[in-house]
């Protein structure tokens, strides 16, 4: 069982060190850039680096601290952005052609709630485009290695930001989850991610996949960092008029609860199902850790459906919204242009040139799905077998306080493995999209590794705006795993060279 | 689904594929189409839609202006730009 790994100081420890003036956030951002100049090479997490911007950042912060003026949340934290959420500091490409230089004429109200907080931006993150992808490996730019093992895929969309954490580099990262793309990565790469209730973090400059399905969260090596990033990032936004008006509570101040009494339903296809042994096998002796602590473990019999549906369901609704929100790429108002005999065929040209092959299959799977004659059955009946996954939730968390199960059927695979077969690629995410069509909060704590030493994750499911009660168990389960963070072998590589130097 | 169904898909998407490209596609979204049959099977009769699970009721804010981008940040995303404005291929002959 591995302990913190000497390259990491977690969020909390580098802010309250920063704020008492023990430790200059200058030094903070130094030895950032210092890890990410020798992990960038072997993981690629990155897209941007600021390291100007980040060096200004931290002497205003420190001359705060000097006045007496430092406060903040996150104050001196070095945190890394998916490169799907607008920056005005640093380009923002979505890991699009596209969007190649993109520089944003403003803040995604996250990252004005980051600032707000103290933080210190470091970089913009690798994604698949758009967020179109399981695996990192359809960026425009270039794949981002897991950390624990560079031949393999760190997940996706959000692999950056999680690559970013698992090696040691940020102690805290921003995702963005639709089908499973902060949840999924988290597994793969042995660190915390938190997927919240739909609504609860604001949209406004994220840049739209599935309006309906979109949500941004953090990356963490631990629960407690991952609930105060959660907790600075949640509340009502009046520019985002589909975020929700509640105002969730301190999430950290709630993490202490135990297990015990806690009914946690688990579903076979989440578990028993699952055919990857390595993972079963760290997914079972999980529940057992729980069930001992004193939580009851109830079987949900009745839910098939999710798994059965989910896919297929989640697929068309996205790629139907998709097909609309990507429509605004049109080669006028932003990234380049190809130019053609007349402006139909520019845009055709444009489109056809700029776009990757996952986002060109999604436009034209979700165009298909609303194309006049189509659109009854395919995007119509997803969205009424949508309103039956919401129903099944609803009954099983009459009968259960959370869910818990696999977060990914499979452990990290080898880059280049699924990247030509779509239809293995969307299974990848069969656990995670049902939460995804219902709008629950969701997390993936590390629960352990395979034989060959990849991380797995165990997924968390709680029903709309439990997300306090999701991190909490979380938080428990990672008390009893004793496993804060599972950093990999690189982050811990990169902290001795550190020491030595 | 037939050749003339993907040129008709990518016309509308407004997306150039060469015929490489189309055949590719085709196949593709054959396999993808083939494992969504199972919603087929799912009876919905007399189930409602759910288009989006957020809160279903608006809150209009209060209309006030604020300073939004400049002109300047606004247009130096744009491929091509004449006298402070967009310039954008013919629309009408």
């Amino acid at each position: 069982m591995s302990g913190p790994s000497p390259a990491f100081r977690s969020a909390v420890a580098l802010r309250d060190d920063a704020l008492a003036g023990k430790l200059r956030v200058a030094e903070i951002v130094e030895e950032t850039l210092a890890r990410v100049a020798r992990t960038e090479p072997t993981i690629d997490a990155f897209l941007h680096v600021d390291a100007d911007g980040a060096r200004a950042r931290a002497e205003e912060l420190d001359r705060r601290v000097a006045a007496g003026e430092a406060s903040g949340r996150l104050f001196g934290v070095p945190i890394a952005v998916k490169d799907n959420i607008c920056t005005r500091s640093m380009p923002t490409t979505c890991g699009s052609r596209m969007l190649e230089g993109y520089l944003p004429p403003y803040d995604a109200h996250v990252v004005e709630r980051l600032l707000a907080e103290g933080a210190v931006l470091i970089g913009k993150t690798n994604c698949d485009e758009f967020g179109m992808g399981s695996s990192t490996e359809n960026s425009a730019f270039k794949p981002t290695r897991n950390p624990h093992d560079p031949t393999r895929v760190p997940g996706g969309s959000s692999g950056g930001s999680a690559a970013a954490v698992a090696a040691g580099v940020v102690p805290l990262a921003l995702g963005t989850d639709t089908g499973g793309s902060i949840r999924q990565p988290a597994s793969l790469c042995g660190v915390v991610g938190f997927k919240p209730t739909y609504g609860a973090v604001s949209r406004r400059g994220l840049v739209a996949f599935a309006s309906s399905l979109d949500q941004i969260g953090p990356f963490g090596a631990s629960v407690l960092d991952v609930a105060h990033l959660a907790s600075a990032l949640a509340g009502h936004d009046p520019h985002d008029s589909t975020s929700a008006a509640f105002e969730p509570p301190d999430y950290a101040s709630l993490l202490s609860r135990s297990v015990d009494g806690l009914r946690l339903g688990v579903h076979e296809d989440f578990l028993e199902k699952i055919k990857d042994a390595g993972v079963k096998e760290r997914l079972r002796a999980a529940v057992r850790q729980l069930r001992d602590a004193g939580a009851r473990i109830v079987r949900l019999d009745d839910l098939d459906f999710l798994t059965r549906v989910g896919i297929p369901t989640y697929y068309l609704v996205a790629t139907a919204e998709a097909s609309a929100n990507l429509a605004r790429y049109d080669g006028m108002r932003y990234g380049p242009r190809e130019e053609a005999a007349d402006l139909a065929a520019t845009y055709a040209r444009t489109r056809g040139a700029r776009f990757g092959d996952e986002v060109r299959r999604r436009i034209l799977l979700g165009t298909f799905a609303l194309r006049a004659g189509h659109k009854d059955a395919y995007y119509e009946r997803a969205c009424k077998v949508r309103r039956l996954v919401q129903r099944a939730f609803a009954a099983a968390f009459e009968r259960v306080d959370l869910m818990i199960g696999g977060t990914s059927p499979v452990a990290a695979f080898p880059l280049g493995r699924n990247v030509t077969d779509p239809v293995t690629m969307y299974r990848c995410d069969a656990l995670t999209v049902p939460a995804s069509l219902a709008g629950l909060p969701a997390a993936s704590v590390p629960c352990g590794r395979t034989a060959e030493g990849l991380p797995v994750g165990l997924q968390i499911l709680g029903p709309p705006r439990a997300d306090a009660e999701v991190l909490s168990c979380a938080s428990a389960f990672e008390q009893l795993s004793g496993r804060f963070g599972d950093l990999a072998p690189l982050a811990v590589e990169a902290a001795a060279e550190g020491d030595d130097a | 689904m037939d050749p003339g169904s993907i040129d008709a898909i990518a016309r509308l998407a407004r997306l150039d594929l060469d015929d490489d490209a189309k055949q590719r596609v085709q196949a593709e979204l054959d396999a993808i189409l083939e494992t969504f049959r199972t919603l087929a099977d799912v009876d919905v009769e007399g189930v409602p839609p759910l288009f989006h699970v957020g809160d279903p009721v608006g809150r209009p804010r209060e209309d006030e202006p604020f300073d939004g981008a400049s002109r300047d940040e606004i247009l130096r995303n744009a491929p091509a730009t004449r006298d402070g404005c967009y310039e954008v291929p013919r629309v009408l002959e």
